[in-house]
């Protein structure tokens, strides 16, 4: 028999998350792949930007190192672990790698390792313990990251895993990537989430550190392959929330894409993952701007969604409504 | 637009899409202006407690003392039901009371008393009219008459007998001693849990099943003893049939003074009763009117918990389709089966001061209806009905009657989705309820096929066959928890070693060379207090068929009356007795952790885990926060380390439960759920090895364990669902029960209602059972800041909807506790 696809390719994720209900259709397993292209100010998941494994440091967790001290115990040079009013505030050190064992006994996890080396056999067990799952509710795996496809042979071969398993595969990617890449994995994938930062070159490169260029047009691309494609803005306040952005989105996704997309999706930004930030040792890049209300939001993301129709796009806010494939 | 449609509307919601989570936030449901109406008397009046019934009971007691006790007790429901205080609620189109006002709590001398007294003398309890939660006020008179019969009962109540008989090993293990266990239930009060048959009464109505038991008593040869059971029952039947005629006339008489509209509903319903109270029903509103006085009626003699209404949807269909078959509206039917929550709500019950704080929520609760599900051919039953009940959910939002809906592999997709609508509400109702797993628990027990796709739920999950069954299900909660302490402890408890050893001598967990040397211990535990626990239970089983026959109850349940004996001999065809364990999660974690921690990786010795425990954790608290951690296996992860070991330890509990015999020719079937009881059975439990406080909670029911610092599930509610379908439930025919509790926005939009009925098809393979609570966190904890806010609010505590404000700060919190299931 052919073989469909190999077990044994390793990569790295730093989390797997199973009954995932907003990022494709169904019950979901999402699988996040570690590492990213771009380095958007709002990222909320900070640990996802680098390939590389990393520890993280909670002080807020550790109950306290005279009552515990078991990461000194276990540390390679107890001086690296720095202690403030009693508690583990950071590592300092060159190989910070040398101190997962650190992570291994911390009870609390106040220490932490991001990322965890895998093969696509560990994943897949994983990910199939919910087949029943999917198959009565139509979801299957999602791959996300970071960036989806930024360990290519990896998520080709996830992908092909579950399409071998008869489960639905859905990916979630910045597009940031060479288009070789991308055509090989886009006949693994159902049903395709594309996030489109910004449409204005100059604001795309000043908040996300790339220019859009390759994103916009690997996106013609997709869309012109004929792929079920839903599109996702993250729509961050003073940002790319404004009226004149969506506007340009969706100008774009009608004239340039023929409106040929499932669905835009608008998610409304959310003040989170600062405490990540600070366990990596990170400025919050957030930190200072205002969100209006939670309410307040929502309602201008209904009326931005309105304005998108106004073209004949296809948009909603948030992420509940049906995707009809 | 019908007024249903119509009225849905104008408070925003349409038919097909109540509101998320919005239970407390709506304040007129219902489409029907009398519905709020009586909705809004019952939120606005107070709960009492009523002494009529208990002076009618004593005058009784007094005056046929030298009767059978059949007869004395036939007699006694007849002197109240003769003379007890009728009412009838302004607009309501339903009858029936409890002998007691609505929310008024009748009192049951018979059963027990001397906690009465205490409370209402304020001897050891708070005074019961000033409680701080589930108070209830009464006048002085009231007290006094109360205090006034306390002498004659003195010695002569179920509870006292039961307790002359018990010997003090009987007594150690008890609610009594160190409550590993507890029979408390049956203890203090009468059993119900069981569905009488009303094909019967529908087919003869009072006056023809009078004239079958009439024959019987015929029939029988000169001098017989069954001649006294049949007369007991010719006294209840006299009496019950005098009862409704006694409504029809007070009925009657409010039609004189009623105006309009009003005027000819108390007339018809005078006319009704006048019919029902002997003859067939012809009617929906007959045969549901007469289905509630038959359950009430039940509950006035018997002091039981959990009598259920059993499957109205299939009961009254025939009615239904032949009222509307005749003109009747829709729109009047659904207003008449929403009476029936409005009525039900008013049922109380009393219980004692240590029950409410573990147990909170008012009223009688207990009484469910069962919807959905399968015939007798194993076709789909599911209809127009089923889909009206579910509505009177939505429009009532007043946790009663509960709401058991049956799913099977060919629900239509359509029920199935209103049904997950529903309890995406955030009421807690309905519960649902997997027809292949219990039909095939049921077969598990002998239960015949035809006779177990018909099964009803009785109180929180208990199955049980209608009008056949006396299952004694609720029989004691059963902490293996605490077995599984005596195990690593010698057979002592911890807290209580001045009491000596209470178990077998089977060695402390530090003595053990390997993990199996701990399994032989539990084993050994369980087998000695499964069995003592079964020797006090039939005690009680004796005391109840001596001191408390049920000549009305055995009019209902076959084959009394053909076999010319009580109910409470073993006349009904199936006959169990049910107890349920606590504390799967806790012990399934503590054996991982001992397991993982101590004997597989040597992380920590058995004597330093043990020194923790006894310690209460405290300078421990490395060693508390890992056994808390994901660094350890824990149960409700999909994980099968852990999960083993949770199929193990229930797997021992039922091993020596299955099969014990009853004295009414039955046997012992086990059941899994906690109910509440995981907050009591934590309160007097010591610290425990999987990471728990003293006097923490245990984990309830079938979920797993949430500690103060953690939950040990973190893998999100497919997981928590498989690890609780990997048990063998087959076994487990008292029933299991899987609480879930959900954000709002996990389940919101038309995704978020497929997803629900998948998750809750895919449990469905090999679990019983599945409830919800669905509201965010945020919300709860700002009810618990603000209780009055939230006068609406229901929750799902366990096995029952209780409403926020009521319940005990513990029970407040271990729900606040649990995982929401949301990545939002
Ligand atoms: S092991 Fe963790 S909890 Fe313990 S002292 Fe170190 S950081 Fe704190
Ligand atoms: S593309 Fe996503 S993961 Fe990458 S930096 Fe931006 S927000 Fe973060």
């Amino acid at each position: 028999m052919k073989r469909q696809y190999n077990p044994d390719v390793a990569g790295t994720i730093f989390n797997i998350q199973r009954f995932s209900v907003h990022d494709g259709p169904g019950i979901r397993t999402v699988v996040f792949i570690k590492g990213c292209t771009l380095r958007c100010l709002w990222c909320s998941n900070p640990e996802s930007i680098e390939s590389r494994l990393q520890l993280g440091v909670y002080p807020d967790r550790c109950i306290g190192i005279d009552k515990c001290g078991q990461c000194r115990q276990a540390a390679p040079d107890q001086s690296a672990l720095i202690v403030e009013n009693n508690r583990i505030t950071r590592i300092e050190s060159e190989n910070q790698l040398d101190y997962t064992v650190c992570a291994s006994v911390c009870p609390t996890n106040a220490i932490k390792v991001w990322g965890q080396r895998v093969t696509v056999a560990e994943v897949l067990h994983e990910v199939l313990k919910d087949k029943d799952f999917y198959l009565e509710s139509g979801g299957g795996i999602t791959l996300s990251g970071g960036e989806a496809l930024i360990q290519p042979q990896f998520t080709i071969e996830l992908l092909r895993a579950a399409r071998a398993e008869g489960i639905n595969t859905c990916m979630e990617t910045a597009l940031n990537y060479r288009q070789k890449t991308l055509d090989e994995a886009l006949p693994l994938i159902d049903l395709l989430f594309c996030d489109l930062k910004h449409m204005d070159c100059e604001k795309h490169l000043q908040f996300t550190a790339v220019s859009n260029q390759l994103i916009l047009a690997n996106i013609k691309h997709v869309v012109a392959s004929g792929k079920p494609t839903i599109i996702r803005i993250p729509v961050v306040p003073e940002h790319n929330g404004t009226e004149e952005n969506i506007r340009a989105t969706a100008r774009f996704i009608k004239e340039e894409l023929n409106g040929k997309i499932l669905q835009v999706q608008l998610l409304p930004f959310r003040k989170l993952g600062e405490d990540k930030y600070a366990s990596l040792g990170r400025e919050y890049p957030m930190a200072t701007l205002v969100t209006p209300e939670r309410e307040v939001w929502e309602k201008t993301l209904l009326s931005l969604a309105e304005v998108m129709r106004e073209y004949g796009v296809p948009a909603v806010a948030g992420t509940n409504h049906k995707i009809s494939v | 637009m019908n007024a249903t449609v119509k009225a849905l509307a104008e408070i925003g919601f349409d038919e097909d899409n109540w509101g998320v989570g919005v239970s407390g936030v709506v304040n007129d449901p219902s489409p029907f202006p009398r519905i709020n109406r009586l909705r809004n008397w019952y939120y606005e009046s107070g709960w009492t407690v009523d002494s009529e019934r208990a002076l009618l009971a004593t005058e009784a007691y007094q005056k046929y003392s030298d009767e059978p006790q059949q007869i004395k007790v036939a007699s006694t429901l007849a002197h109240i039901l003769r003379n007890v205080t009728l009412q009838i609620a302004d607009g309501q189109l339903l009858v029936g009371d409890c002998a007691a006002p609505p929310k008024s709590c009748p009192i049951y001398p018979e059963f027990s008393y001397q906690w009465i007294v205490n409370e209402l003398k304020g001897d050891g309890p708070p005074v019961l009219r000033e409680r701080p939660n589930n108070c209830y006020t009464y006048s002085d008179k009231v007290r006094d008459d109360l205090l006034g019969i306390a002498d004659y009962w003195q010695g002569k109540t179920v509870s006292d007998t039961i307790l002359s008989r018990m010997t003090p090993e009987e007594m150690k293990g008890d609610f009594m001693g160190i409550m590993l266990y507890s029979t408390s239930l049956y203890h203090f009060a009468g059993v119900g849990h069981l569905v009488a048959d009303t094909d019967r009464l529908f087919k003869l109505g009072y006056a023809g099943i009078r004239s079958l038991v009439q024959e019987k008593l015929a029939a029988l040869p000169e001098g017989d003893e069954r001649s006294i059971f049949y007369r007991a029952q010719l006294i209840v039947l006299d009496a019950a049939m005098d009862y409704i005629h006694r409504y029809a006339e007070l009925a009657r008489s409010k039609a004189v003074n009623a105006e309009g509209a009003r005027r000819d509903e108390l007339v018809q319903m005078a006319d009704n009763l006048d019919h029902i109270a002997e003859q067939p029903p012809q009617t929906f509103w007959q045969a549901l009117q007469l289905t509630h006085l038959a359950w009430s009626l039940i509950i006035i003699e018997s002091n039981g918990h959990s009598v259920s209404y059993g499957r109205l949807d299939q009961t009254l269909l025939p009615y239904f389709q032949n009222d509307i078959k005749n003109g009747v509206k829709k729109d009047f039917i659904q207003e008449v089966i929403e009476c029936l929550a409005a009525l039900n709500t008013n049922f109380m019950k009393l219980r004692d001061w240590l029950t409410t704080q573990a147990n909170s929520g008012r009223a009688l609760g207990t009484s469910t209806v069962t919807i959905g599900g399968v015939d007798g051919d194993g076709n789909d039953a599911t209809n127009e009905l089923s889909d009206m009940f579910i509505d009177m959910v939505a429009h009532t939002r007043l946790g009663h009657p509960w709401m058991a809906a049956r799913i099977h592999k060919n629900t239509p997709d359509r029920f199935a989705q209103k049904i997950a609508k529903a309890m995406r509400m955030g009421t807690g109702e309905p519960k649902i309820f997997s027809d292949e797993a219990c039909i095939k628990a049921m077969r598990n027990r002998g239960v015949s096929l035809e006779d177990a796709r018909n099964f009803v739920v009785v109180g929180c999950v208990e199955l049980s066959v209608p009008g056949k069954e006396y299952g004694w299900h609720d029989s004691a909660y059963f902490s293996i928890a605490r077995v599984l302490e005596l195990a690593m402890n010698d057979g002592y408890a911890l807290g209580h070693q001045d009491k000596g050893r209470l178990g077998p001598a089977t060695g402390r967990l530090e003595d053990f060379a390997s993990f199996d040397e701990l399994k032989k211990s539990y084993e050994e535990q369980m087998i000695y207090w499964v069995d003592i626990h079964a020797r006090g239970t039939n005690i009680m089983d004796d005391v109840h068929r001596e001191l408390k026959p049920l000549p009305y109850l055995s009019l209902l349940i076959d084959d009394c009356i053909a076999k010319g004996q009580d109910v409470n001999t073993g006349a009904a065809v199936y006959n169990f007795t049910g107890p349920q364990c606590t504390g799967v999660g806790s012990t399934a974690d503590c054996l991982s952790v001992i397991k993982q921690l101590v004997f597989e990786e040597k992380r920590v010795s058995a004597a330093e885990l043990q020194a923790a425990v006894q310690a209460n954790w405290e300078g421990h608290e490395s060693l508390y926060h890992l056994v808390n951690s994901d660094k350890v296996h824990h149960y409700g992860n999909d994980d099968d380390y852990a999960d083993e070991l949770a199929i193990y330890a229930t797997d021992i509990y039922c091993d020596a439960v299955e099969g014990i015999p009853n004295p009414r020719g039955g046997v012992f079937q086990p059941g899994v759920y906690t109910v509440s009881a995981n907050v009591p059975f934590g309160m007097v439990q010591a610290a425990s090895a999987e990471g728990r406080k003293n006097h923490e909670p245990l984990s309830d029911c079938i979920g797993p364990v949430h500690t103060y610092v953690a939950s040990h599930d973190r893998k999100g509610p497919t997981a928590v669902i498989k690890s609780a379908g990997k048990l063998h439930q087959e076994r487990m025919s008292n029933g299991t029960l899987l609480n879930l509790r959900f954000s709002p926005s996990t389940l919101s939009g038309d995704s978020g209602v497929n997803n629900l009925v998948s998750l809750y098809r895919s449990y469905f393979k090999a679990g019983q059972e599945m409830q919800l609570n669905v509201i965010s966190g945020a919300l709860l904890k700002d009810a618990y800041k603000n209780p009055d806010k939230y006068r609406g609010l229901m929750v799902r505590v366990a096995g029952y909807s209780a409403h926020w404000s009521e319940l005990s700060d513990e029970l407040r919190r271990d729900i606040m506790t649990r995982t929401e299931m949301s990545f939002d």
